[in-house]
């Protein structure tokens, strides 16, 4: 349980501009361990999709990695060709994207989907392909799976075609399961069917997940472990219960305060001025620091370094340093 | 506008069209001679009086292009905007309104739509008489489907945007949301389609010209030039080739101009680059 | 009794859609059937149900933003359908509009000086000064810096976004605003100052709200009455927090605690719903929730329910509600 899977190692990720070079997520540092969950939550524009794509190897130009590792057991993922990173992505690695509609192929059934998942990493035969196709579909929890492998995605629902996609992405029996706001585009009934089913999978298999999400709810459902990011860096790491019990960066004091629940009835909502800052615009301090209300001069200076505070987890903030 | 500088090929034609309108609209001053005045033997060649010769009965033929460069340039706007300003309202209204207008309107169009635009305005023309009013009328109303269709296409997307549900909702009439909000929405493919159906208008305007049925003599016309050039080709092919190149080049640089403002202008090209 | 400022009654809205090869066959999404509703003065009443189930038509419907297939909306006594047309632009001064989306229902071409003034300007109040003046007193009103007044819209945050639709909905001082999934596209940090925005503002201009969301938790935070709807129908309508702690119909029960909670080791949920929303094109007969509810019985198949007051506060359609007093979390266990 504690041996890693996932090991990121300072990982920047940026674009150029000219000559300058522009980073978008900066020195993010983390381990996922075999068989957790590990969350990742924060704002629109945080870093944490680009996280994800950086893992599976699929960012856009003119995206590049500028430093750092990414290490899959032991096999380092940053500087693979294409093909070689093919040799890992849907098999050892995969992904779930927040709209299924647009990640499946509108021209193919779902059978035939996840058959080419199946078919690229696996040496089997077609029969057995297919049976393994209607396997899948029934483990996902798609009534009549025989009936449904012909469907094409336009032919399902939102909840079946994300059902459809986990199959797809579970064909090969992945190590690490990448979800990216996977029930975002769910509605409230469907979104707990698709949690559930989540969790039962991953007992089952044993698998680890990545799993990045805006909604506090969703993440104390799924993590075991959670990642805060704000502006492109990693604020603050812990297990899900100490990070619930007593968060200790300023952002995710105030994000626990912002929401709404039965203990802020009649009451103001606490918020945290100002908006959340354009990842272009490079600050040389804290990125929080405009927000903060504990800011201080040395928070504009310098960017607090991600320190630990005891064994499994660390916050970035001077008031901890 | 800046951008359009930058690219070669645009500034290029920006700066042809810019030369020509200023031939066109300078052209009292750029030459000694009247359009239709005879002013030395006919079918000369270049010389330095007479720039690109004379024609068949000894008028300047540089004078007659740059004269016949104010018709072709006025005919080809007045007709693009008579079809630009009827085939927006008709756009506007058939894709706000829906229904059995649309259908009515856009059966019309479609019926125009139906004649080769050169044999359309060549029928307008017969029955209206041959005249440059009537040439411009003729030509615009060949266009008019073209933007209509520009403009109902727009319409469409822009009737289901939320901001223009946002106008509705504040109480905004009919006229305000065509006009002040889905209309300004609406530019930049109508801006494009001017450029490309002025184009296309210098160009029906000379064949009309070229058949007779455009602008009447002694005016000058590039079509009417090109007419009476060609059967002097072999003892005089300066003539036909002057004429023939200032329509290509006002045509082609139109054409280009507005491959390139719908580069500048579509937000999905922007990206791409 | 309170004072009631918009009444809607039997409000139908059927949209034709063609369906099969060739839109041969003509069908009918039934987007709102029979909803009877009246939002009292002065009070937020918020609207929950998940996709398909008509909150975002009501909304409109109310509005008269689009015509009713049949029923009524009155509007501080007037009925809405029996005005001509220039009457229904007047009417729109005292009832507004907040959209979900900050990013595409405002017109990218307007600074945000037009953009506010744009209802000013539509109903010519004023000399164009004093419709400036206005606007850029509407700035402060929301926390916008008025020197923000001749920008565009693309140069603000989603939240400041959202604050310039506030803006000019409250440009003409309306007696209600609805909101439709205002803080739905905005960030936790940001949706939590559009929250206290939309009750300062609420409490200063004396203003009725009809907040349409699908976060339920935003939703008990700022309302004082929620109403649920499945599939066009008005299920259940009551006080806040009776709906939260105490509803009797399984589907409020059943959406409450399908909502992810922000709590430690969540309990697993008690009431999980099988099975996908209907299409509202042929919606089920009897109670439309039935194919769904883990209670239903033969009568729900047959017979719909009528929507019945409880008391004078709460209603709720169902032949077989839960039972009054246990908590919603443990409420199906005692019906199993």
């Amino acid at each position: 349980m504690n041996e890693s899977l996932l090991d990121v190692n300072s990982l920047t990720v940026g674009y150029r501009d000219g000559s300058r070079p522009i980073s978008i997520l900066n020195q993010v540092t983390f381990r996922i361990r075999k068989g957790e969950t590990l969350g990742i939550v924060g704002e629109s524009g945080c870093g944490k999709s680009m996280t994800s794509l950086a893992v599976m190897g699929l960012l856009a130009s003119p995206l590049q990695v500028q430093e750092g590792s990414i290490r899959l057991e032991e096999t380092e993922l940053t500087g693979l060709s294409a093909k070689q990173m093919n040799r890992y992505r849907g098999k050892d690695l995969a992904m779930i994207f927040q709209e299924p509609m647009t990640s499946l192929n509108p021209v193919f059934t779902i059978g035939s989907q996840i058959e080419e998942a199946l078919a690229i990493h696996l040496p089997l035969s077609r029969s057995e392909v297919r049976k393994r196709a209607i396997e899948l579909l029934q483990l996902v929890g798609i009534p009549s799976p025989e009936k449904r492998h012909g469907d094409y995605p336009h032919q399902l629902s939102g909840g079946m075609r994300q059902r459809a996609m986990i199959a797809i992405a579970l064909a090969c029996e992945p190590r690490l399961l990448i979800l990216d706001e996977p029930t975002t585009a769910l509605d409230v009934t469907i979104q707990a069917q698709i949690l559930e089913l989540l969790a039962s999978l991953k007992e089952k298999s044993g698998m680890s997940m990545m799993f990045i999400t805006h909604d506090l709810g969703v993440m104390m459902k799924m993590a075991d472990r959670v990642i805060v990011m704000y502006g492109g860096r990693i604020v603050e790491t812990a297990p899900i219960a100490k990070l619930y019990e007593e968060p200790l960066h300023p952002y995710t004091q105030g994000l626990w305060k912002a929401i709404p629940s039965a203990d802020t009835l009649n009451q103001r909502l606490y918020s945290i001025p100002g908006t959340v800052p354009d990842p272009r615009e490079e600050t040389p301090g804290c990125r929080f620091a405009g927000r903060c209300p504990h800011a201080r001069q040395e928070c504009l200076a310098a960017v607090p370094p991600l320190v630990p505070m005891d064994e499994d987890r660390s916050v970035a903030c001077i008031l901890y340093s | 506008m800046k951008k359009l500088w930058k690219d070669p090929s645009s500034a290029f034609c920006l700066s042809f069209l810019l030369l020509i309108t200023l031939l066109a609209l300078l052209a009292p001053l750029l030459t000694p001679y009247r359009y239709d005045q005879i002013a030395a033997d006919p079918l000369l060649g270049a010389s330095w009086s007479h720039l690109f010769g004379t024609d068949e009965i000894g008028r300047d033929i540089f004078t007659r292009i740059v004269y016949a460069g104010q018709v072709s340039l006025l005919v080809g706007l007045c007709s693009t905007l008579i079809a630009l300003l009827f085939g927006v309202v008709l756009g506007l209204v058939s894709g706000y309104y829906g229904g059995a207008l649309d259908a009515l309107i856009s059966r019309f169009l479609d019926g125009l739509l139906a004649f080769p635009s050169i044999i359309l305005a060549l029928a307008v023309m017969a029955v209206l008489g041959p005249n440059i009013y009537n040439a411009m009328l003729a030509i615009g109303l060949v266009s008019v489907p073209i933007f209509a269709r520009i403009t109902r296409g727009s319409v469409l997307t822009m009737k289901s945007r939320e901001f223009v549900e946002a106008s509705r909702s504040m109480g905004a009439g009919d006229g305000r949301i065509m006009f002040g909000v889905i209309l300004p929405n609406s530019l930049s493919p109508l801006l494009v389609q001017f450029s490309l159906t002025f184009a296309s208008a210098v160009l029906i305007e000379a064949g009309l010209s070229f058949l007779g049925l455009g602008v009447q003599p002694p005016t000058p016309s590039w079509g009417s030039m090109l007419n009476a050039a060609k059967s002097y080709l072999t003892i005089s092919p300066l003539y036909s080739i002057v004429a023939g190149a200032a329509v290509f080049l006002t045509v082609l640089c139109l054409n280009l101009l507005g491959d390139s403002l719908r580069d500048h202008l579509d937000p999905r090209m922007n990206k791409r680059r | 009794m309170p004072d009631v400022l918009l009444r809607a009654e039997n409000l139908t809205k059927h949209f034709p859609v063609k369906e099969g090869r060739f839109g041969k066959q003509r069908s009918r999404v039934h987007a709102l059937d029979g909803i009877e509703l009246s939002v009292y003065r002065n009070e937020i009443l918020g609207i929950v149900g998940e996709s398909g189930c008509g909150k975002s038509t009501l909304a409109r419907v109310l509005l008269n933003l689009i015509e009713p297939t049949a029923g009524t909306v009155s509007f501080d006594g007037v009925n809405l359908q029996g005005l001509t047309r220039r009457q229904m632009r007047e009417q729109r001064r005292e009832m507004q509009l907040v959209f979900q989306d900050p990013f595409s229902s405002l017109d990218p071409r307007k600074t945000v000086r037009s953009l506010i003034a744009e209802p000013l300007d539509i109903h010519r109040v004023g000399t164009p000064q004093e419709r400036t003046k206005r606007a850029s007193e509407l700035m402060e009103t929301v926390g916008l810096s008025r020197s923000y007044l001749n920008r565009y819209p693309h140069e603000f945050s989603g939240g400041q976004r959202q604050r310039i639709g506030i803006a000019r909905a409250l440009a003409l001082r309306p007696k209600l605003i609805v909101c439709d999934e205002p803080v739905s596209a905005l960030d936790v940090s940001v949706q939590a100052q559009i929250i206290n925005l939309l009750q300062d503002l609420q409490q200063q201009f004396g203003l009725t709200y009809l907040f349409i969301a699908h976060g339920l938790d935003v939703v008990r935070h700022i309302s004082d009455r929620i109403a649920v709807m499945y599939l066009g129908k008005l299920v259940e309508i009551g006080p806040a927090d009776t709906i939260f702690t105490a509803s009797r119909h399984p589907y409020t029960c059943a959406l409450i605690s399908a909502m992810p909670k922000f709590e430690l080791n969540p309990s697993s949920n008690p009431l999980p719903l099988k099975g996908e929303i209907p299409s509202p094109i042929h919606p089920p007969a009897g109670c439309r929730f039935h194919t769904r509810c883990p209670f239903a019985q033969e009568r729900c198949r047959r017979e719909e329910p009528a929507l019945t007051p409880q008391d004078e506060h709460h209603s709720f359609a169902c032949h077989f509600p839960l039972p009054a007093e246990a908590e919603t979390g443990v409420r199906p266990a005692v019906h199993a």
